[in-house]
């Protein structure tokens, strides 16, 4: 396999915040690398600052970040321009911020087409429509006369799935691309971005805290806690036996867990903290929220251990010993 | 404390001349106290219907009565002190929140509209409340695209609870979190409740959500209430088979496969079938189905399922 997209320490900072640290990691082609983590533990940025979109206000550093033989860092503004949208295509967390709010839908769509594709104006009109029906958008010819606002919450997402995979990129950073549908829709658009990773052989950058989605979809996921990665490994060993405090803790908080339980039963398991409560010490950042926090946890950061094949993970107490997973959080 | 009753709601958009009945006939309680959910496929009117209740988008017809008040027909000015009482979490936080005010403005705003008088102690309701959603005290001179999604979204959670309403319609309002910051704010959803006896209709796509927080469901489809039952009987026993289809397509539950069994047509609420409106997808469909439009019939206490061949 070919390494698609690599990675190297990869910083983001605000005047007054550092929230993505010293994050590496590679894509492979064809491969689907899920991310998930804390809100805020910097999955969105992360993102961004891959297609070169983020705020004016941040600052941004790595020692490489190389897409397909090319080194991303060294392109001009305007080069990056003709990747952005082709090669390399993004769906956003949030469709009202990402879709023009004047422009009906089926011309945003043939927008694309035209501009990356070639297609005349009648053809990219025409293909428009089909990509829309690809998104399950129900009477698309209609529908692609609407304006976002016009739109359900679900079907404005779909229709930027639509935008993004139009121009067929070799790799698509999709940010949350399933939150805002239910299981039966969620199926038809992970079933259309699976048939297109294996048409056009089609990488995934997928952001998500939806863990039914990484297991059946990704091929490798990484845990991220404010900024850094403190587990990596494949779907079925990460949620399976997860290793990391925190990553033990995120999989004691699902409702899915317990299959019936009902808020008069109790309330869910929690992780006690916030994520803000780990700003600017130093040491590992789950340390003020760890259960099992030694010494060493607060002075410098664990580095990332490889446990068992395939595996990474940045604790020394749990690289040293077996915990069962819901004990982490000390409940 | 206060008991919501909606009956025969419809709210019906026009475009290009097309009317599109997203919302067509809908009537449900919500009664103090009690969180019912509300389900149902993507586009089937959930947050117009949400919407509608605070008449963010006006209704075409039907009643909307907080206890015994009829709200369609109170002019702006006596809806004020009722919209206090009613608050809505948006499903889409961005747009719902002011990108030209700070946090602080935007949760000390509602407070000095309701009478606050104190700027202190609106500052400090503010601070307590953002404290309570997992967001530090800095916040407040911070602006919304400053936060992450997840941040937003608990920004309008704490911006819906701060002025202490009796109901509050949550549309998808942990849908955007990941899976420990769902279980804090699902818990302090259930504080709250406990505390101030509020009242939630909770609309969500993710069923294990709303089998943890509903006491009674509301089954969505194409504008129309399909099922409704309670916590107890619903996830154990749908009649409806679109409930069914729902339930068996989520990951593990049930003999549910995890993937989705409804094939067929896109439904359209431009295009509402005649019958059923899920005869087209329905495995149990007959040739009255494409004819009639089932009623919704009650079977026992708060249940009621609109199918003709439901076995009750
Ligand atoms: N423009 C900005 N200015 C200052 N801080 C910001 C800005 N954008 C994001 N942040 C901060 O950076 C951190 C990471 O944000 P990011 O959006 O990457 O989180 P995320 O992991 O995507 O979270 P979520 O799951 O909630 O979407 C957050 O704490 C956020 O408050
Ligand atoms: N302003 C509008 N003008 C015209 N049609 C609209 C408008 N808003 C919503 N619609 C349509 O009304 C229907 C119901 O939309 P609504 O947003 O209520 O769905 P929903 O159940 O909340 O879906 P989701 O789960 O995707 O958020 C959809 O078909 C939608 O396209
Ligand atoms: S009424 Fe007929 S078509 Fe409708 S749900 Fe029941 S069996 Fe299916
Ligand atoms: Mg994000
Ligand atoms: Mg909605």
């Amino acid at each position: 396999m070919t390494v698609l997209l690599d990675v190297r320490d990869l910083s983001i900072s605000f005047p007054n915040a550092r929230p993505v640290q010293e994050l590496s990691f590679t894509i492979e082609e064809g491969e689907t690398l899920a991310i998930v983590g804390e809100s805020g533990s910097g999955k969105s940025l992360t993102a961004l600052a891959l297609l070169r979109l983020l705020p004016r206000t941040a600052q941004m550093s790595a020692g490489r970040v190389r897409f397909a033989g090319r080194d991303l860092l060294a392109l001009s503004e305007r080069e990056f321009r003709k990747l952005r949208g082709r090669d390399l295509a993004m769906i956003f967390q949030e469709p009202m911020t990402a879709l023009n709010p004047v422009l009906p839908i089926g011309a945003q769509v043939a927008e694309v087409l035209r501009l990356h594709l070639g297609l005349s104006r009648k053809a990219a009109a025409r293909r428009a429509v089909e990509v829309l029906d690809l998104v399950r958008i129900p009477d698309p010819a209609r529908r692609a006369t609407a304006y976002p606002h016009q739109l359900s919450g679900g079907q404005r997402q779909r229709v930027m799935i639509a935008i993004a995979v139009a121009a067929h990129p070799s790799l698509l950073v999709a940010d949350e691309p399933t939150t805002a549908l239910d299981v039966t829709i969620q199926a038809q658009i992970l079933d259309l971005l699976a048939q297109l990773r294996r048409d056009l052989s089609m990488a995934l950058l997928l952001i998500t805290h939806d863990l039914g989605v990484v297991a059946e979809w990704a091929d490798r996921v990484i845990a991220l806690y404010a900024g850094r990665k403190v587990e990596e490994a494949r779907p079925e060993q990460l949620l399976g036996t997860p290793r990391h405090p925190y990553t033990q803790g995120l999989m004691a908080a699902s409702p899915r867990q317990r299959v019936g339980y009902h808020y008069t039963d109790g309330p869910l398991i929690e992780i006690p903290g916030h994520i803000g409560s780990a700003a600017g010490e130093a040491g590992c950042p789950f340390a003020p929220r760890c259960g099992f926090t030694e010494p060493s946890c607060r002075t410098s950061m664990p580095p990332l251990l490889a446990r068992e094949e395939g595996r990474l993970v940045a604790c020394p107490v749990t690289a040293a010993r077996e915990i069962s997973h819901g004990h982490a959080v000390g409940l | 404390m206060a008991t919501l009753s909606v009956s025969d709601l419809h709210t019906h958009y026009r475009q290009r001349g097309a009317t599109l009945r997203a919302v067509d006939g809908v009537s449900f309680t919500v009664e103090a106290g009690e969180t019912v959910g509300l389900v149902g496929e993507s586009g089937c009117g959930k947050s117009t219907l949400g919407k509608s209740l605070l008449r963010l988008i006006e209704p075409t017809s039907g009643r909307i009565e907080i206890d015994g008040t009829d709200m369609g027909r109170l002019l702006p000015k006596a809806l004020a002190p009722i919209r206090r009482r009613l608050q809505m979490v948006f499903q889409d936080p961005f747009g719902s929140l002011n990108p030209r005010h700070t946090v602080g403005e935007i949760l000390t705003g509602p407070l000095q509209v309701h009478g606050l008088r104190d700027r202190r102690a609106r500052q400090q309701r503010a601070i307590a409340m953002l404290d309570r959603v997992g967001l530090p005290a800095a916040s407040l001179t911070r602006y919304p695209h400053e936060f992450s999604g997840g941040q937003r979204q608990r920004l309008g959670i704490a911006r819906a609870l701060i002025l202490e309403p009796d109901i509050i319609v949550c549309d998808e309002p942990v849908s955007a979190l990941d899976l420990s910051i769902q279980a804090q704010i699902l818990n302090l959803l259930g504080a709250a409740k406990a505390e101030l006896g509020l009242s939630y209709l909770f609309i969500s796509h993710d069923l294990s959500v709303v089998r943890y927080v509903a006491d009674r469901i509301l089954v969505m489809y194409l504008g129309r209430i399909v099922e409704t039952g309670t916590h107890q009987s619903l996830w154990a026993q749908p009649r409806h088979p679109y409930t069914r289809a729902l339930i068996d397509a989520v990951p593990g539950a049930g003999q549910g496969t995890g993937r989705a069994h409804l094939g067929g047509e896109l439904p359209s609420a431009r295009q509402r079938p005649a019958g059923c409106r899920f005869h087209a997808r329905c495995p149990l469909a007959t040739e009255q189905c494409e004819r009639e439009e089932p009623t919704l019939r009650s079977f026992a206490p708060d249940s009621a399922v609109a199918c003709h061949h439901a076995e009750l």
